[in-house]
């Protein structure tokens, strides 16, 4: 697509069936994602912004759940493309990491097999090449002794490599979009910062765009260019994020803003 | 490793309890062997001349030391009402009643598992909704009511099999097999479908699971993620049950070989109760014991395999 945009989202409506009387969980959403870009998505909780990430994500197949609007990416309308065209984006170009790393792992399985899974499942590397490539993303997302952490299983692991291990897993298929929800949001403030460096650090090095979504606004305003603020299911603001944090037009965004601790927490990730 | 040899260290110790209470237990109840051995006008010499020889007026826990012993060597003792040997009694009649009880636990896997299977992923199909009823039936009929809807379906009416005639294994070990099938079945239905609703359920609540979602999120298909992630967590439950199925079969194999005139375990330990021949009931009872305890151990090292996270507890 034109000047390097990755995914368009217009449009998007997500409706549930499960009651008498539908209910709808986002209205109109629209997103624009570029090459190597890091989006925010802020809001609160119940504001649609997981519901958002997850249909981008091709995670949200309820049958008593009704989607409209278009998803593109690489000319194809993911709401509309067979489970198997999907798929083949899913983990592949699209891969997506959690809030709970712990719970989002699989307990009884060793870290090297979730970690490999996605060479499996889309490619047709051998034994050793795979081993090769663990490794290697291991080393990237920093963890300490990588032939001994594959080897481990999750509960034997520390939140924050858990969470290095999930991204190690969404990152081992060098994906085009990755989508972070709430990804420190279970980790303590120490652990934070070293996730968000990390983001940044694979965002630069290998022009990974992220949508990253968080409640934590100096969290989004450290990390994200652009930024979108959520309410009830509609976007109530967009922009750069630093025109949105300097000049809220929304009233909901002030108040967001004013809530946030007096701590300049933008100094403490910033400072490196 | 360590965890392993824990468990049987525990079991032995678990087996010397077993044979000390089923010891004490059969001399707390009334009845002389020496009488029921000479009959109730035998005179009071001969009677006093008879304990002497069995031990009978050594203090119990003597007598329960000298017969451990003996059972540790092998040696189960000397049947009252036979006077043979009790080991020459039992030991061709354990494999008929092992085979029943493993063919039936293996009709129970490969009958819950695939189904199990099925009806988690086609929750409110033709299938599950047949079975949930079939469930609901089956569950509450006791495996000798089985065996004769067994044995009037697939002998009388389908003609498969001859009711009562029973083939020993050393004569023709095929039609063994053959006749076996049945009452293995009539002890594997009820089980297998508690362990396919156990499993459906055990399924349907790892739908919800966080690493599922991570699971699809790789691009794993419905049967990757049921397969390779979703299989060994749901069935965790499911092994626990299936050895105390296991456990239960072994004890309904005694009434179901009635049902179908099996001569097997349960044939001699029924009759040896109603003779009051209690070195006979009491070698059965722990053979029974060994057998139950030897399955939960092997449960628990089973468990210890596939859930990482229960010997990590232990170091």
């Amino acid at each position: 697509m034109e000047n390097g945009v990755l995914l368009e989202v217009t449009d998007l409506n997500i409706e549930f069936h499960d009651h008498i009387i539908p209910e709808t969980v986002v209205y109109d959403f629209d997103l624009t994602l570029r090459e190597g870009e890091i989006v925010g998505l802020v809001g609160e909780s119940g504001s649609g912004k997981s519901m958002s990430a997850l249909a981008i994500a091709g995670l949200l197949s309820r049958k008593d759940m009704k989607k409209r609007g278009q998803i593109y990416y690489d000319g194809k309308d993911l709401l509309s493309i067979s489970r198997n065209e999907l798929r083949s984006i899913q983990g592949n170009d699209i891969s997506m990491i959690f809030q709970e790393p712990l719970t989002s792992l699989n307990p009884v399985k060793k870290i090297y097999d979730q970690v490999e899974e996605p060479l499996r499942i889309h490619t047709e590397l051998d034994k050793e090449q795979r081993y090769e490539k663990v490794l290697k993303i291991l080393k990237e997302v920093e963890l300490d002794d990588p032939e001994h952490v594959m080897k481990q299983y999750p509960h034997e692991l520390s939140g924050g490599m858990r969470q290095r291990v999930m991204i190690a897993t969404a990152m081992i298929m060098e994906p085009k979009i990755l989508i972070a929800d709430e990804p420190t949001t279970a980790l303590d403030v120490t652990i934070q910062s070293q996730i968000v460096k990390l983001l940044k650090k694979l965002n630069a090095q290998r022009k990974t765009a992220i949508l990253f979504i968080s409640h934590d606004l100096s969290l989004v305003n450290s990390l994200c260019e652009r930024v979108l603020v959520m309410k009830d299911g509609y976007i109530v603001e967009s922009g750069p994020t630093k025109q949105v944090f300097n000049d809220p037009k929304e009233e909901y965004t002030k108040k967001l803003i004013a809530a946030i601790p007096k701590i300049d927490m933008t100094k403490v990730y910033r400072n490196e | 490793m360590r965890y392993a040899l824990k468990k049987i260290v525990t079991m032995m110790i678990t087996v010397i309890v077993v044979t000390l209470f089923v010891y004490i237990a059969f001399n707390l109840i009334s009845g002389d062997p020496a009488i029921s051995m000479l009959g109730t006008n035998a005179t009071p010499e001969r009677l006093n001349a008879l304990r002497e020889e069995m031990h009978l007026n050594d203090p119990v826990l003597i007598r329960y030391f000298r017969w451990l012993f003996a059972l540790i060597r092998g040696d189960l003792g000397v049947s009252y009402s036979y006077k043979i040997g009790v080991s020459d009694m039992i030991m061709d009649k354990i494999p008929v009643t092992a085979t029943m009880a493993v063919m039936a636990f293996v009709l129970m896997v490969v009958i819950s598992i695939p189904l199990g299977i099925h009806t988690s992923k086609y929750q409110g199909g033709v299938i599950d909704r047949v079975i949930i009823i079939l469930n609901q039936i089956i569950m509450s009929i006791p495996p000798f009511f089985s065996g004769i809807l067994i044995t009037f379906i697939f002998g009388r009416v389908l003609k498969l099999f001859t009711p009562g005639g029973y083939v020993s294994y050393s004569t023709d070990p095929a039609g063994f097999l053959w006749y076996m099938f049945f009452p293995s079945l009539a002890i594997a239905l009820p089980k297998a479908t508690m362990a396919v609703k156990l499993l459906r359920g055990s399924l349907v609540s790892e739908y919800n699971m966080d690493y599922v979602r991570t699971a699809y999120s790789k691009g794993n298909t419905t049967n990757g993620v049921i397969y390779k992630h979703m299989l060994k967590n749901a069935i965790l439950p499911v092994i626990t049950f299936l050895g105390m199925a296991l456990t239960d079969i072994i004890a309904g194999s005694i009434i179901v070989e009635q049902v179908f005139g099996i001569p097997g375990l349960g044939r001699i330990l029924l009759s040896s109760i109603s003779n009051r021949d209690y070195p006979v009931v009491m070698a059965i009872i722990v053979i029974i014991c060994c057998m139950v305890l030897v399955v939960n151990m092997l449960v628990d090292i089973i468990y210890s395999l596939v859930d990482p996270r229960i010997s990590f507890e232990d170091k």
